[in-house]
């Protein structure tokens, strides 16, 4: 390497740090901020955590009842812990930060393996500043456990061991992190499916090792997880919707969802994205509610839902931007993916099989629960590391100067939404 | 590792010499109060099952903080009545209402409106049943306020937990203070009305 390369790089590193720094600070800073309980189903979370501080296990009627225990079990003991100084809320979404921080640091450790540093710096610092990540880390929620188990689970699917004896002992670890992740959020068990589909195909040559290393990513998930999944099955009279939303195991949240638009999904909304999405990117824009493209792409670039940004001359102006600025992150997110389908890595596809599965799950749910409030990217929280594959790999790609041009856009953007949730900018 | 994982016990361990239940009657309202102001969650231990019986706040009754102003429509407006709605809660638990509590104290002009109170205590009083009364001067500036008479009980390990709360001379001005110093359903019909923008003072 030449001096002018590694100062090159040590620029581009120094650069990437500073907007890192920026967006811990603004998350840690966010999180203390925003106000209590106005996080998404922040009650049904709080209850919960309620249950555990009482010694009970919530029950799978309640609002939140049906997720499964393991965060709400840690917010319960923290309750009973901290202070009172401390508010409950805080505690939460701290519990739920640093676990989403964490994922977003093993991500980059492991793209910085397999990419340039400077393309994995500006890729992580990326998916740190994502508005769907950021608001999704902030709030209180399972969610960042979930991406932080489902991370673990992913890159260790990166480099399977071609030895007997050590992929057996690598399944067991790997199965552990599923049976966590699956305690974490129902869909921690598409991971695990994943997982155990990677080792079964990597052992394919010799039955029985393949049947040990099945059983290892399986065991830990049916004993620690699947008595939880059991209850609520059967409160829920064995519908798969029992494991996604509490509408049904409750009549009254029902009505509650389905007072909600557009009340039926049709193949239409699935093909339209409303200019809407780029104006004015919340739910109540001009055909939004009718549109899931939209409602993701908002959702994932802007704040949908209208929980967080609050509304305001300003935030008015800001919001077209982030979300133009988005659309063109989003594009070249999947030229990135059209990139590692081409470069054939075992361990890269299994983390795109997982991220398509989750997607898929998110269409069919959004299907089955016809309202806006269904159609979150926050859902895709678990896939931190197939995003942060596709935009290290679309950067790749590039050569000379537009590799520059495009980290330095990328880092822009990350400013960009740095300071964009950093919140109470707009007061 | 191992010396971060016995920094991380023994955090955990001075924490848990941290949390502190409210030892007398006056101290749980206190505690009340600040917590309505600064961590409603926190409220929720300090309420008994009981309570969530008597203030009659339903998810029927509060989605209009859910999902806009829904609440503060005219029921020809509505496609359903609260009323219409309310016995789909009655089929669940008392987790509902719980939950109910605590969600309508997200709504915005609640969260404003908690900043106005300005409680004075007064001394407890036992009661014939084993509860104790502690009463609430409540003020609200420009107006005499109210009164919020707390009934509490001696719950083991709990303490003392808030079993009833009554308020009594609340004037229509002070109607939405009033609910979020208390939630409870009998004061919907009010606080729909101070709620339209016309009769807004915050």
């Amino acid at each position: 390497m030449t001096g002018s390369s590694l100062r090159a790089e040590r620029l581009w590193l120094a650069a990437a740090a500073a907007v890192a720094v920026a967006a811990v600070v603004g998350r840690l800073h966010s999180a203390a901020a925003f106000p209590a309980l106005q996080d998404y189903d922040a009650a049904g979370h709080v209850q919960s955590a309620h249950f555990f501080l009482q010694g009970l296990l919530p029950p799978p009627s309640s609002w939140s009842g049906f997720h499964p225990p393991l965060y709400h079990a840690l917010a319960g003991l923290a309750w009973a812990m901290l202070p009172e100084s401390v508010p409950v809320h805080l505690a939460m979404r701290y519990l739920s930060l640093a676990p989403g921080l964490a994922a977003i640091a093993i991500v980059w450790r492991h793209l910085a393996r397999r990419f340039a540093p400077e393309d994995a710096a500006v890729t992580a610092v990326l998916l740190l500043s994502i508005p769907f990540v950021g608001i999704a880390l902030v709030m209180l929620g399972n969610e960042g456990f979930c991406a932080l188990f489902a991370t673990l689970v992913l890159v260790r699917l990166l480099d399977l061991p071609t030895d007997d004896g050590d992929l057996v002992r690598h399944a067991l670890v790997t199965g552990l992190w599923v049976a966590l992740a699956a305690l974490s959020k129902s869909t921690g068990w598409v991971v695990g499916g994943v997982a155990g589909l990677a080792y079964l195909v990597h052992a394919r040559a010799s039955l029985p090792r393949a049947l040990l290393c099945g059983t290892a990513i399986a065991l830990p998930a049916l004993l620690l997880a699947a008595p939880f999944y059991v209850r609520v099955a059967l409160d829920g009279g064995g519908s798969p919707m029992s494991f996604l939303s509490g509408a049904a195991h409750s009549p009254d949240l029902a009505l509650v969802m389905s007072s909600q638009p557009p009340g039926q999904r049709e193949l239409w909304h699935y093909l339209n994205f409303p200019a809407s999405a780029i104006a004015w990117p919340r739910f109540d824009g001009a055909g939004m509610a009718t549109s899931v493209p939209g409602l993701l792409h908002a959702s994932a670039w802007a704040d949908v839902h209208g929980h967080y940004i609050w509304i305001t001359t300003t935030t008015l102006k800001v919001l077209p931007i982030v979300s133009v600025a988005g659309l063109f992150a989003t594009v070249f997110a999947c030229f990135g993916l059209l990139r590692i389908v081409q470069r054939r890595s075992p361990g890269e596809l299994w983390a795109l099989l997982f991220a398509g599965l989750l997607f898929a799950a998110l269409l069919r749910y959004s299907w089955v629960l016809p309202t806006y409030s269904a159609v979150k990217a926050s859902y895709l929280l678990p896939a931190l590391l197939p995003i942060g594959l596709a935009f290290a790999s679309a950067l790749q790609a590039l050569r000379g100067r537009f590799r520059s041009v495009a980290r330095g856009l990328l880092l822009l953007l990350a400013a960009g939404d740095t300071a964009f949730l950093w919140f109470g900018w707009w007061i | 590792m191992r010396r971060a994982s016995v920094l991380v016990v023994l955090i955990l361990v001075i924490s848990a010499g941290c949390a502190r239940l409210p030892a007398t009657p006056t101290e749980t309202v206190e505690a009340y109060f600040r917590n309505l102001k600064r961590d409603p969650s926190r409220n929720l231990p300090l309420l008994t099952p009981e309570f969530h019986d008597r203030h009659g706040i339903s998810m029927a009754a509060v989605e209009g903080w859910l999902w806009g102003d829904y609440l503060f429509m005219d029921p020809v407006e509505r496609e359903a009545p609260i009323e219409a709605l309310a016995p789909v809660d009655a089929t669940r638990g008392r987790d509902a209402w719980e939950f109910a509590w605590l969600q309508v104290q997200v709504e915005g002009r609640l969260r404003k409106a908690v900043m106005f109170l300005e409680p004075e205590f007064r001394a407890p009083v036992a009661l014939d049943d084993g509860r104790v009364e502690v009463q609430v001067k409540v003020r609200v500036e420009g107006s005499f306020g109210f009164v919020q008479v707390f009934r509490l009980k001696q719950e083991g390990a709990a303490g003392w937990r808030i079993d009833e709360i009554e308020q009594r001379g609340v004037q229509l001005r002070d109607v939405l203070i009033a609910f979020s110093a208390h939630p409870q359903a009998s004061l919907i019909p009010a606080v729909k009305a101070a709620s339209r923008p016309e009769n807004q003072s915050f």
